[in-house]
């Protein structure tokens, strides 16, 4: 069967998806702040280490998503505090808490009898698995971002371009920042179970990367990394099908190969530009 | 003449270390031009912070037009040493200037028809309104310069506190911004940091010399004895510092 027509007939691949657009919306929406605030290795330490959080769920008899949830937000939180207050030591600490999160995770997993089967599908993505609840998480993180990068988009620019400058205008630096750290947690944690805790970052920073070389607005940037994750994720569900692929890593490549298209081209066309003297 | 800053018996130092500015007076009039000039380390950018209100005094005060600091941040304009990196992003002139007309009790979301307005003046005044919906990633470094100078005009501020705001670019570039600058006096007040004695004698009414601390010349005392006195930590530079353009080896 193809996969247009298992499309039309399967309702897990329906769910799949509308899982990948809305995978897509939070990426697009939260991509281009990760990019222009240069913190995908932050955004990398919230990311690995929210397995902690799940690995604690687990043993606890609790829900793996609520407990990555936990998990994002108290390591934004730490690493907005590292950015803040210990600056110098930010690298070598975003790695701490990154491989601590993983640590804890997989400790706690060993020990709960049974969960080491779901670990795969946290690590790498289960787009196919993907529930109802999962849907509704990924709807309501989507909302939730789209209504505070909304309003405070600007706001996130003053303090993305230049620190200092927006503190002497007396905006919040701290707050915004935390915010938007927060922010990056949750999408991360709604994105996990299309392309997994492993693979998320390049779902949030490819699209975004491959349209900042077009854009003129983080308006159009934002728009076109949407498009560009919505086209990656579908080509990707739709290439994994037939040859039964996994398909978050299927989605990644797609992705990767988005972007080293829009490089070459990018390159192409200022090549072919005349040099400025 | 109005006084624009009064500091009175300033002391600052960074925790744990022993002060760098230590019992500073300083008193700049309401459309003074002032250059500041001294060696790394004796305190320049601190003292340009701790005018802004980003740095807090150990003890000593100082006030902005008669009153403390954070009551008049709206009316001060402040430009960071270190030009931010912005070539990677995709932000047009006019949206980079128009972040200059935030405050902390703007409202949310999009900019108002009128801080559009400001911003466009603001680049009229820096010679760039023609290149408002440029990317910042096509401009040249002076044009990047009057881009960021033109977001620190775009509030309106009546006192302008510039941490070497041509840093890095040419020496065509940094004249014509130095010249752009001077203009902007007596209608605001400048106060600006360059290592460049010679500008300094060109442009300001007076030159603040930092070595810790503060030691206050007229242009025409900008001489090879004010240069020793500023860096007397540093002999070997001061005798090879040019006080007036062309009197360079």
């Amino acid at each position: 069967m193809s996969f247009m027509a298992a499309l039309l007939a399967e309702p897990f691949l329906q769910r799949a998806l509308l899982a990948g657009i809305l995978a897509s919306i939070g990426c697009g929406l939260i991509g281009p702040w990760v990019l222009i605030r240069r913190m995908s290795h932050l955004a990398g330490g919230i990311a690995h280490a929210v397995l902690g959080g799940m690995g604690i769920a687990y043993f606890l008899g609790g829900s793996p998503l609520l407990g990555a949830a936990a998990a994002a937000f108290v390591v934004a939180l730490l690493i907005g505090a590292i950015h803040l207050r210990w600056e110098a030591q930010e690298d070598v600490l975003t790695g701490a808490l990154w491989s601590i999160g993983m640590a804890v995770g997989l400790l706690f997993i060993h020990r709960t009898p049974g969960a080491g089967a779901d670990l795969m599908s946290y690590l790498f993505g289960s787009i196919l698995l993907v529930g109802r609840d999962d849907l509704l998480f990924m709807l309501a993180v989507d909302a939730v971002v789209l209504a505070v990068v909304g309003l405070l988009h600007r706001q996130f620019l003053a303090i993305s371009l230049d620190e200092a400058f927006a503190r002497s205008r007396g905006l919040p630096v701290a707050t915004l920042y935390l915010m938007l750290l927060v922010l990056v947690a949750l999408t991360v944690v709604a994105l996990i179970r299309v392309a997994g805790l492993i693979l998320v970052m390049a779902l949030v920073t490819l699209p975004a990367a491959a349209c900042s070389l077009f854009a003129r607005s983080i308006a159009t940037l934002t728009l076109y990394a949407t498009a560009l994750a919505v086209g990656c994720t579908a080509t990707g569900l739709a290439l994994s099908y037939a040859p039964d692929w996994p398909a978050g890593p299927t989605i990644i490549l797609v992705c990767a190969l988005a972007y080293a298209l829009a490089l070459i081209a990018t390159t192409l066309r200022h090549r072919a530009l005349p040099s400025r003297s | 003449m109005t006084q624009a800053v009064q500091v009175h018996g300033l002391r600052f130092g960074y925790r744990g270390r022993p002060p760098i500015l230590e019992d500073v007076d300083l008193v700049v009039e309401q459309g003074e031009f002032l250059g500041i000039l001294g060696p790394n380390g004796a305190g320049k950018s601190s003292l340009i912070q701790l005018l802004a209100g980003l740095l807090k005094p150990d003890t000593g005060t100082i006030t902005i037009m008669g009153r403390p600091v954070r009551e008049m941040r709206h009316r001060i304009g402040y430009m960071p040493q270190q030009p931010p990196p912005v070539r990677h992003l995709p932000v047009t002139v006019a949206a980079l200037v128009q972040l200059g007309c935030l405050q902390s009790w703007h409202p949310l979301g999009r900019s108002r028809p009128d801080e559009r307005q400001r911003a466009q003046a603001a680049l009229t005044r820096m010679e760039l309104g023609e290149r408002s919906t440029r990317l910042l990633r096509e401009l040249s470094g002076g044009e990047l310069q009057r881009a960021l100078l033109a977001r620190t005009l775009a509030a309106d501020p009546t006192i302008l506190l510039l941490d070497e705001p041509t840093a890095h670019i040419d020496p065509a570039a940094e004249s014509r911004i130095w010249s752009l600058l001077r203009r902007m006096t007596p209608e605001r007040t400048v106060i600006a940091i360059s290592h460049d004695p010679a500008l300094l004698r060109m442009h300001a009414d007076r030159i603040a010399l930092l070595n810790g601390r503060l030691h206050m010349v007229t242009p025409e005392g900008m001489d090879a004895a004010a240069l020793q006195w500023a860096y007397s930590r540093h002999p070997e530079v001061s005798a090879e510092i040019p006080v007036q353009r062309g009197a360079a080896g």
